[in-house]
């Protein structure tokens, strides 16, 4: 059934993200229609640098309204009424949910960095020295990166993605009727602080007492103790206390 | 014979609101049942614990022996008063998603229906009229071979014209081995279908049994016997 779902989920959710990828595409493609109108090459690198800045913060937005309208609305609004009535487990759901935010995240990213390498390519007899620096700095960070860094860095999405899962499905609970929205905010502040701190402090504690102690390494398994606990409660808090209004 | 739904002592409060006080009920199999009620007593909250919506409750629900549970929802067909279908579909993407997950769902009898209710299966869910989205949803639940249908106000806020197609789509399509339980507050239009009725009054059972046993009791229709008990 998991497959299934994930069919849906996709079906429901790729509009916004193709939508997002002309969009990103439009803005790369007039930004080299602006360098053959012969204009000063380093007021086209501020424009291009501008645009995709605003572009990448326009992805995250998206992604984050996405994540979040879309578990909200599925599951808690009307159409929870169809969800919870598939015969499939609770688990599945979040499952399908993590897996397609997860994807859109990596296909941005990777629609991003395409669109910086298209312009790199096209414009690359253009001295476009703070541009490029930006892109060498990326792609070393990249080969430089260890297993457990780029680990580290995919557990942090999947574990932010499931908090918000956690805080959708904690402020849909019955006892709460009234102001959800300043009660998800709340507590995302109040445990993103207690998670926060309680990183801190274990880096803090433990990084390099021992050759395997790296600061990725703590930081990954800590990602995972969230990950696993927010998925357990969010399931269980489905499984016990659903009340789709 | 095991009756296909029995409810043990079920109670659900919301707050100080008792909801649902110690309900005992048992639904036999192959048997319409009316469960009526005016608005907010409890025949929505009853449906959301079978349906698997409502989890926290007291007492005990099991359908054909198991507790709510995906399995449970393989075999219960359930239309509730809302529309539930997502923006982004079209009707025959929701026919798809119906295939897909019940394997009981008989593609071919949806979209006969949908093409003699005169809708297209290409149409866009957000252009449908409220009548036309009804009429999918109905579609959709009874091309379905449930052993449980549960229709939630299939009848409210529709015009007499429409009523007659859905009663006459629901009685046409169920499987007779099935037990359809039908709530509603309209009695006179649905009363020639039921075998049992159920009337909640409150949260609470307050009369229950067989249609003809409980005229000839009372010596008047189930409709009169409705306005009766829940004369304001």
């Amino acid at each position: 059934m998991l497959g299934k779902l994930l069919k849906q989920e996709f079906k429901a959710t790729y509009k916004n993200f193709v939508s997002l990828y002309i969009a990103l595409f439009l803005i790369l493609f007039v930004s080299l229609g602006l360098n053959k109108t012969g204009i000063d090459a380093e007021f086209l690198n501020v424009i291009l640098m501008l645009s995709f800045v605003a572009v990448a913060a326009a992805i995250c937005v998206v992604i984050l309204i996405v994540i979040i309208s879309r578990f909200d609305k599925s599951l808690y609004g009307q159409e929870g009424y169809l969800t919870f009535t598939l015969p499939v487990t609770e688990s599945s759901i979040v499952l399908t949910k993590l897996i397609t935010s997860f994807v859109w995240i990596l296909l941005s990213g990777m629609a991003f960095l395409l669109c910086a390498y298209i312009v790199l390519l096209y414009l690359g007899e253009i001295n476009w020295s703070d541009f490029n620096e930006f892109m060498q700095m990326i792609r070393q960070m990249i080969q430089s990166s260890t297993i457990s860094q780029i680990l580290m860095v995919i557990a942090a999405i999947i574990e932010g993605i499931l908090f918000l899962y956690f805080l959708i499905t904690f402020t849909n609970l019955s006892f709460i009727n009234r102001f959800r929205i300043p009660i998800g905010i709340v507590l995302y502040a109040l445990i993103n602080t207690v998670v926060t701190r309680l990183k801190i402090f274990a880096v803090d504690k433990l990084a390099n007492a021992a050759s395997y102690l790296t600061f990725a390494n703590i930081e990954l398994v800590l990602s995972l103790i969230f990950i696993v606990l927010f998925f357990t409660v969010t399931v269980y808090l489905m499984k016990k206390h659903l009340i789709v209004r | 014979m095991e009756p296909l739904v029995k409810i043990d002592h079920l109670s659900k409060q919301y707050g100080k609101f008792a909801a649902l006080s110690d309900i005992n009920i048992e639904l036999p199999k192959g048997k319409i049942i009316g469960l009526l009620g005016p608005n907010g007593s409890g025949k929505t909250t009853i449906i959301k614990v079978l349906t698997g919506l409502l989890k926290e409750y007291t007492g005990e629900v099991l359908i054909d022996g198991e507790a709510p549970s995906p399995h449970t929802k393989s075999m219960v067909s359930y239309l509730p008063e809302r529309t539930y279908l997502s923006d982004w579909m079209q009707v025959k993407d929701a026919v798809n998603m119906f295939q897909d997950f019940y394997q009981d769902f008989d593609k071919e009898k949806a979209l006969e229906l949908l093409r003699r209710m005169g809708i297209d299966p290409k149409q866009k869910i957000k252009t449908l009229s409220k009548g036309m989205y009804e009429k999918v949803q109905l579609v959709l639940v009874m091309s379905r071979k449930a052993k449980l249908y549960i229709l939630d106000e299939p009848i409210s806020g529709v015009d007499p014209a429409a009523r007659d197609l859905i009663l006459d789509t629901i009685l046409d399509n169920y499987d007779k081995d099935s037990t359809i339980l039908l709530s509603t507050h309209l009695i006179a239009d649905v009363e020639r279908m039921f075998d049992n009725v159920i009337f909640l009054k409150e949260g609470k059972v307050i009369l229950e049994g067989d249609v003809d046993t409980i005229r000839q009791e009372h010596g008047e229709s189930i409709d009169q016997l409705f306005r009766e008990v829940f004369r304001c």
